[in-house]
C-alpha cells in the first residue's frame, strides 16, 4: 500500500461529497413532495442511501473476514476492521435519521418494529466486533476473533433487508424502481452513488490507518513486565526482626 | 385536509445536518490520521505466538 492510496481515498471522498451535494440539492429543492409525507418525505434521499451504504460496507467486511480467516494476512484483517467501522458509523447515523423521520410520520421516535429492531441489533453486533478488537492483544488471535465475529454479525444483514417483507412492519417497503416514482428516483440514485464513493473513500483511509497500526504493533519490541509494587527489590527476603543477622 | 403531513422542515434540516456533519467529520478525522500513516505492504501475515519473526 503506497501513499497513492491516500490520494485515491481523498479523491473518492471529494467525488462522493460533491455528488451527494447534487443529489441532496435535487432531493430538497427540485423533486416533488411525497404524496403522504409531504416535505418530510425528502429524508428519503439521505436515509435510504445511508442504509444501502452500510449494508454494502458490511458485505465487503464479510468478504474481507473470510479472506482474513483463509490467508491470515493482516491486509484482510485491516480491511475487515476498516469496513466494519465505516459501516457501523453509517448504521448509527441510519438509526438517528430513522428516529427523526419516525417522529413526524409515526408519532414516535422509536418503536420495536422488526426493521428498527433488526437494525439496532446490527449496530450493536458490529459495535461488539470493534469492541472485541480492543480487548484482544495477540494479533493473530484478534484477527481470527474479528473475522468470526464479523461473519456472525453479518447474519443480521439479510434479516434487516427482508424484515419488511417477512413481518408486518410500520416501516415502508424496500425502496426500488417499483416502489419509488421516477422523479424521486433520480436524486435517490445520485445520492446512493455518492454514498458508495464516500464509503469506499472512508474504507481506504481507515484501512491505511489500521494497517500502519498493525505493522507498528508487530515491529515494536515487547514491553518489559511492570514490577509488582508489592515485590520491589529486596522484598523477596524473608521477614526479619530489626537487628537480626541477615 | 388530504392526509399529507404539513411542515416538518425542521426534521428534514436536522437529518441532513447531522448526516453531513457526521460523514464530513469522520472523513476529516480519517484524512488527518491516515496522512501520517507510513506506506505499508499488506501481504504480511500476522506473527503467531512464540514465533521468532
Amino acid at each position: 500500500m503506497t501513499h497513492r492510496s491516500y490520494i485515491v481515498g481523498a479523491v473518492l471522498l471529494a467525488i462522493g461529497f460533491a455528488t451527494m451535494a447534487v443529489g441532496h440539492f435535487i432531493g430538497l429543492f427540485v423533486a416533488p413532495r411525497e404524496a403522504m409525507m409531504g416535505d418530510v418525505g425528502r429524508i428519503l434521499y439521505v436515509h435510504v442511501p445511508t442504509a444501502w451504504g452500510a449494508l454494502l460496507l458490511y458485505s465487503g467486511a464479510f468478504i474481507a473476514a473470510i479472506g482474513s480467516m483463509w490467508t491470515g494476512r493482516r491486509g484482510w484483517d485491516a480491511a475487515t476492521t476498516a469496513m466494519v467501522e465505516a459501516g457501523t458509523v453509517m448504521t448509527f447515523l441510519l438509526l438517528v435519521q430513522g428516529s427523526l423521520w419516525a417522529r413526524p410520520t409515526w408519532g414516535t421516535y422509536w418503536t420495536w418494529d422488526p426493521r428498527l429492531t433488526t437494525s439496532a441489533v446490527l449496530a450493536a453486533a458490529f459495535g461488539v466486533v470493534l469492541l472485541l478488537r480492543r480487548l484482544i492483544d495477540q494479533p493473530a488471535r484478534r484477527a481470527m476473533a474479528t473475522s468470526v465475529a464479523t461473519i456472525v454479525a453479518f447474519v443480521d444483514v439479510p434479516i434487516v433487508y427482508f424484515s419488511v417483507k417477512w413481518w408486518n412492519s410500520l416501516h415502508q417497503p424496500v425502496s426500488n424502481l417499483g416502489s419509488v416514482d421516477s422523479p424521486m428516483m433520480q436524486p435517490l440514485l445520485i445520492a446512493a452513488i455518492a454514498i458508495m464513493f464516500i464509503g469506499a473513500g472512508l474504507s481506504i483511509l481507515r484501512f491505511r490507518i489500521e494497517l500502519a497500526r498493525l505493522v507498528a504493533e508487530e515491529a515494536a519490541p515487547d514491553l518489559p513486565d511492570m514490577p509488582d509494587p508489592l515485590h520491589l527489590e529486596g522484598s523477596d527476603k524473608p521477614v526479619q526482626a530489626e537487628g537480626s543477622p541477615s | 385536509m388530504n392526509g399529507t403531513i404539513e411542515g416538518g422542515w425542521g426534521y428534514v434540516i436536522a437529518v441532513y445536518g447531522i448526516s453531513w456533519g457526521v460523514l464530513l467529520g469522520y472523513a476529516v478525522v480519517l484524512l488527518f490520521q491516515s496522512r501520517s500513516a507510513p506506506a505499508q505492504a499488506d501481504g504480511t501475515t500476522h506473527s503467531q505466538p512464540g514465533s521468532t519473526t
